[in-house]
C-alpha cells in the first residue's frame, strides 16, 4: 500500500482521487464524469495544452463554499481540495458566447458540408443549443482558395475554426514544421511553408511524399524526422504513412473534427 | 506549445537570436530567402515566415511606407493627428504615410516616425529640414520628483564610476541579503501584474537549470505611458544595475533587454550605456575580477503590442510568433527556452536599484504593504504641466492632477488611466481616489502604469470604445477564439454605429464584454472589457441614442 496521503478534489459537489495522470482539470474531469461533461474545440490529449478555444472553462473555487474562478480547465493544473464546477449558468452563457462568435466566421452549410453529422464543432454548438449567431453582418474569412494541389491533403479554410492542432501536431508529434498560422488577431489562418501549396514541387511537405512513397515505411520517416535535430519527440510507436501526425493519435481527424484543414485520408494512402 | 522550436531556437542562443535574425533580414534591402535560415537551425520554413507575418513592421504594406503617425489614445484625444497626416501625405505621397501605436509623446502629441526618428510637438513645422536629414533640436519630456524619497529619479546611479562603486558593494552582498532586502520593500511588479518583485527572484533562484536569464520587459505600449522611456533614457543605469543584480541572485549569466521599436532613442541611450560598460568590464566575463559573469544584449521589438505580455515576449525572441502561451509553467521555472527566467518590467528593476542602494524601509514607509513605495506617473498634454513625476504611493489623485500636474488646460470628462487596459475614470471620481492599485481596483478601474490619458469634454465616448475595439482587434495575437473573434466583433459592431448602419445592440455587448473578460486567455483581450464597461457606466446616458437594449 502506498505510503502517500491520498489527495482529493470535488467535481460538482462530489470527491474523487487525484491520479499521476490528471495533469490538468480537464483530464481528471474526463477520467471520472466522461468525455462529454465538458466540451472542447482546440484540444487534443496526444498535445500539449493549448488554450485557444476556451469553451472548457469551468469555475473553480479552493475551498468549499469559496470565491470561485472562471478557468480553462485544459491547462489549469487540479489541486487538493479543489471545488471544480462543470457547469452553471455563467459557465454555459460562457460557452454559448464563444461558440457563437466561432459561427460568426463559419460558413453555416452543414446539410452540404462533407462532415455534416460527424462532426466536433456541429456537436458541441447542438448541446448548447446554438444554432445561429445575433451579430449583424459579421466579417467572414470566405471564398478562400482551397489547396486541392496534393493528392492526399487538401485544405479548405473556409471551414477552419483556427483551433491549431494540425499546425501543433506538424510540430509537436511530427516535426517537420510544414504547417503554421500566419498573420495576427481576426487576420490569422494556417498556411504551409511560406505560403506554398501543399503540392507545389519543392515545398518540404512534398519531398516528405516523395520520400514515403518511396521508402514505403514509418520508421524511416522517423529517423528522418529525428534527423532535423530535435530531441524532446514524444516516443511513441509510429503507424505507418503517419506523416501528417494524425496516425499517432488512432483517429482520423476531418471527420472529427469538422473544422480542421488538414484532410489526410490515411486509409487511402498506399502504404 | 512548441518545446520543439524553442529548444532548437535555444541552440542558437540569445546573442544571434532566431527573432533578431529573422528581423534583420527581412528588413536589410537584400534579405536572403528565409529557407536558408530556417535551414540552417533545422526550423521550418513555416516557423520563421509564421513568426515575420506577426509583426507589423515586417510586413511588406508597413515597409513602403516612409512616415508613421501616433494613433494613440492620447494623440487621438488631442486631435492632432489627421491635420499632421496630411502634412506629411502632403510631403511624402498619400500612400506613403502609415500608423504606429503610441511613440511616448502624449505630453506634447503631434507625433509622428520618420527615417528611424520620433518627432513631436512643433517637430513637424521643421518638417523640411527633416526630410532634409538634418538634425532638428526637439524638447524633452518634463520631469520632476515628489517623491518622500526618490528612488527612480535620483542621481545616486548617473555615472558609470557610480555604477562600478554600487556593484562593489553589491558583488560582496549574499543572495540571500538582496532577496531578503526586495521582499522587505514590499515591492511588487510595476508592469501590470504587480507580482512581488522579491518572491520572482527568489523562486528563480531556486530553479533548477543549467542556464538562467533576466529579460527586462521594455516594450511599454501602453498610451499615455512614457516613463519607461525616461528611465531607459534618462535612468538606464538603474535598469541594466537591476538586472546585473538580478542576474548574480539567480545565477544567470545572460540577459537582454526587449524594448519596442517605437523607442529608437531608448535602444540608442541604452546601446550606448551597454558599450561603454563592457569597455570598464561592469559588464561580461569575470565582472571587477569576481567569478561572476553577466552579458547583455538588445532585441528591438517589431511592432506587436502583445509582446509586453512575458509569454509572448519570450515566444518572440525565440523566433516563435508571438502568440500567449498557457501558464503554468511560469518563466521563473520554464522561460526563454523552457530555462528559468525572470521577466522584469523596466521600472520594476530601476526600483530594485533604488531600494538596494536607498534601503528597502524608506520604500516600505511609504504607502501600503500591496502598493507600497513610490511610483513614476505620466501626465498628457491636457495637463497644465505635462510630463513624468515620481510619485509617493497613496497620494490622493486629486493633488497629482491639480498641484502636480497643475489643473487642465481645457474641460475634460474622463481619464483613461493605465493604458489601452486600463479603467476610464469620470472626472467626479478622482476626488475619491488615491495612488493605489489595490483602491483602482476596487472601484472597477485599473492602475496599471499609472498613465493618464485625459478625454475632453467634447470627445464622444462611443468614439472611444471604438477606438478601444479597434486597438485591441489590431493588437490581439489570434491566439484565443474570444480574443481574437471578440475584439473584432465589437470593433464592428462601433464601426456601424459610427457609421449609422446599425444601432449597438447592449445586450449582446454586454455578453461580449463579459466573455472577453472571463474567457480570454491573456489580459488584452480579457482587460480591454475594463475601460468599455467603465465607460457604459459612467458615460451610457450619452450614447443611449447608438443603442438598442435588445437584440
Amino acid at each position: 500500500m502506498s505510503s502517500e496521503k491520498r489527495k482529493i478534489a470535488y467535481i460538482d459537489g462530489k470527491p474523487y482521487e487525484i491520479g499521476a495522470n490528471h495533469t490538468s482539470i480537464l483530464k481528471f474531469v474526463k477520467s471520472y464524469v466522461g468525455e462529454k461533461k465538458v466540451p472542447t474545440l482546440c484540444d487534443d490529449p496526444n498535445l500539449a495544452p493549448y488554450g485557444a478555444c476556451r469553451v472548457c472553462s469551468v469555475e473553480v473555487a479552493l475551498e468549499k463554499d469559496g470565491p470561485t474562478r472562471m478557468v480553462a480547465s485544459c491547462h489549469t493544473p487540479v489541486a487538493e481540495n479543489q471545488h471544480i464546477f462543470t457547469s452553471n449558468e455563467a459557465i454555459t452563457s460562457l460557452r454559448k458566447n464563444i461558440v457563437e462568435l466561432v459561427l460568426t466566421d463559419h460558413p453555416m452549410e452543414c446539410d452540404s458540408c462533407e462532415v455534416n453529422n460527424n462532426c466536433e464543432l456541429q456537436t458541441v454548438a447542438n448541446d448548447l443549443g446554438i444554432s445561429d449567431h445575433r451579430y449583424n453582418s459579421p466579417k467572414q474569412h470566405k471564398g478562400i482558395p482551397r489547396d486541392t494541389s496534393h493528392d492526399y491533403m487538401r485544405m479548405n479554410l473556409d471551414n477552419c475554426i483556427n483551433c491549431g492542432r494540425c499546425v501543433r501536431a506538424c510540430d509537436e508529434i511530427q516535426g517537420p514544421f510544414v504547417l503554421t498560422m500566419s498573420g495576427r488577431g481576426f487576420e490569422s489562418k494556417i498556411t504551409t511553408d511560406n505560403d506554398m501549396m501543399f503540392g507545389d514541387s519543392d515545398s518540404p511537405q512534398s519531398s516528405i511524399t516523395r520520400e514515403l512513397q518511396s521508402r514505403r515505411g514509418g520508421a524511416e520517416l522517423a529517423s528522418a524526422v529525428l534527423e532535423r535535430g530535435v530531441d524532446q519527440r514524444p516516443q511513441r510507436p509510429r503507424r505507418p504513412g503517419s506523416y501528417s501526425g494524425y496516425g499517432d493519435t488512432g483517429y482520423t481527424p476531418m471527420p472529427q473534427w469538422g473544422n480542421a484543414p488538414l484532410v489526410s485520408d490515411l486509409d487511402d494512402i498506399p502504404f | 506549445m512548441s518545446k520543439n522550436i524553442s529548444n532548437l531556437s535555444g541552440r542558437i542562443g540569445l546573442k544571434d537570436n532566431l527573432f533578431k535574425q529573422i528581423s534583420e533580414n527581412t528588413l536589410s534591402k537584400n534579405p536572403k530567402d528565409i529557407k536558408e535560415i530556417a535551414n540552417e537551425h533545422n526550423l521550418g520554413v513555416s516557423t520563421l515566415h509564421g513568426a515575420e507575418s506577426f509583426y507589423e513592421f515586417l510586413r511588406p504594406s508597413h515597409r513602403e511606407k516612409k512616415a508613421f503617425v501616433c494613433n494613440g489614445s492620447a494623440c487621438m484625444c488631442a486631435g492632432t493627428q489627421e491635420k499632421l497626416k496630411d502634412t506629411l501625405k502632403e510631403k511624402l505621397g498619400d500612400d506613403k504615410v502609415g500608423e504606429m501605436f503610441c511613440l511616448g509623446h502624449c505630453y506634447e502629441n503631434n507625433a509622428f516616425h520618420y527615417d528611424g526618428e520620433n518627432y513631436a510637438g512643433k517637430d513637424i513645422e521643421k518638417i523640411d529640414q527633416i526630410l532634409k536629414g538634418e538634425e532638428i533640436k526637439q524638447d524633452k519630456f518634463f520631469s520632476k520628483s515628489y517623491a518622500t524619497t526618490s528612488f527612480l529619479m535620483d542621481d545616486k546611479l548617473s555615472s558609470t564610476d557610480q555604477f562600478k562603486d554600487q556593484l562593489n558593494k553589491f558583488l560582496k552582498t549574499s543572495k540571500q541579503e538582496i532577496i531578503k532586502s526586495l521582499l522587505e520593500s514590499n515591492l511588487t511588479g510595476r508592469g501590470g501584474a504587480g507580482f512581488p518583485t522579491g518572491m520572482k527572484w527568489d523562486f528563480c533562484s531556486k530553479a533548477k537549470g543549467d542556464k538562467k536569464y533576466v529579460l527586462c520587459n521594455a516594450d511599454e505600449g501602453d498610451s499615455g505611458a512614457f516613463s519607461d522611456r525616461y528611465l531607459l533614457e534618462d535612468q538606464p543605469l538603474k535598469v541594466i544595475f537591476g538586472m546585473v543584480l538580478c542576474g548574480m541572485v539567480i545565477g544567470s549569466d545572460e540577459g537582454v533587454l526587449y524594448i519596442r521599436g517605437e523607442y529608437p532613442k531608448s535602444i540608442e541611450a541604452i546601446n550606448g550605456c551597454i558599450n561603454e560598460l563592457k569597455k570598464l568590464n561592469l559588464l561580461g566575463d569575470n565582472i571587477l575580477g569576481t567569478d561572476f559573469s553577466f552579458d547583455l544584449g538588445i532585441c528591438i521589438g517589431q511592432g506587436a503590442y502583445i509582446c509586453g505580455e512575458e509569454t509572448a515576449l519570450i515566444a518572440s525572441i525565440e523566433g516563435r510568433r508571438a502568440e500567449v502561451d498557457v501558464r503554468p509553467p511560469f518563466p521563473v521555472t520554464e522561460g526563454l527556452y523552457k530555462k528559468p527566467t525572470v521577466v522584469n518590467n523596466v521600472e520594476t528593476l530601476a526600483a530594485a536599484t533604488g531600494i538596494l542602494i536607498n534601503g528597502p524601509e524608506k520604500f516600505s514607509a511609504i504607502g501600503n504593504k500591496k502598493s507600497a513605495g513610490t511610483k513614476l506617473v505620466c501626465l498628457d498634454s491636457f495637463f497644465n504641466n505635462p510630463g513624468v513625476y515620481e510619485i509617493d504611493m497613496g497620494t490622493p489623485m486629486k493633488k497629482i492632477f491639480n498641484e502636480i500636474g497643475g489643473g487642465y488646460k481645457e474641460p475634460v470628462k474622463a481619464f483613461q488611466v493605465g493604458g489601452p487596459l486600463g479603467g476610464v475614470v469620470p472626472l467626479s471620481e478622482i476626488d475619491n481616489l488615491n495612488l493605489d492599485f489595490q483602491e483602482f481596483t476596487a472601484k472597477g478601474f485599473m492602475l496599471g502604469h499609472a498613465s493618464v490619458v485625459s478625454i475632453p469634454k467634447d470627445f464622444s465616448m462611443s468614439e472611444y470604445i471604438h477606438h478601444l475595439f479597434e486597438f485591441s482587434a489590431e493588437e490581439s495575437c489570434g491566439k484565443c477564439f474570444p480574443g481574437r473573434l471578440g475584439s473584432y466583433r465589437g470593433k464592428e459592431m462601433f464601426d456601424q454605429a459610427k457609421k449609422g448602419t446599425a444601432k449597438i445592440p447592449l445586450k449582446l455587448l454586454n455578453e461580449l464584454l463579459v466573455t472577453m473578460q472571463k474567457g480570454c486567455l491573456c489580459a488584452l483581450c480579457g482587460a480591454i472589457p475594463t475601460p468599455i464597461m467603465n465607460i457604459l457606466k459612467y458615460f451610457g446616458e450619452e450614447m443611449k441614442n447608438d443603442m438598442v437594449k435588445d437584440n
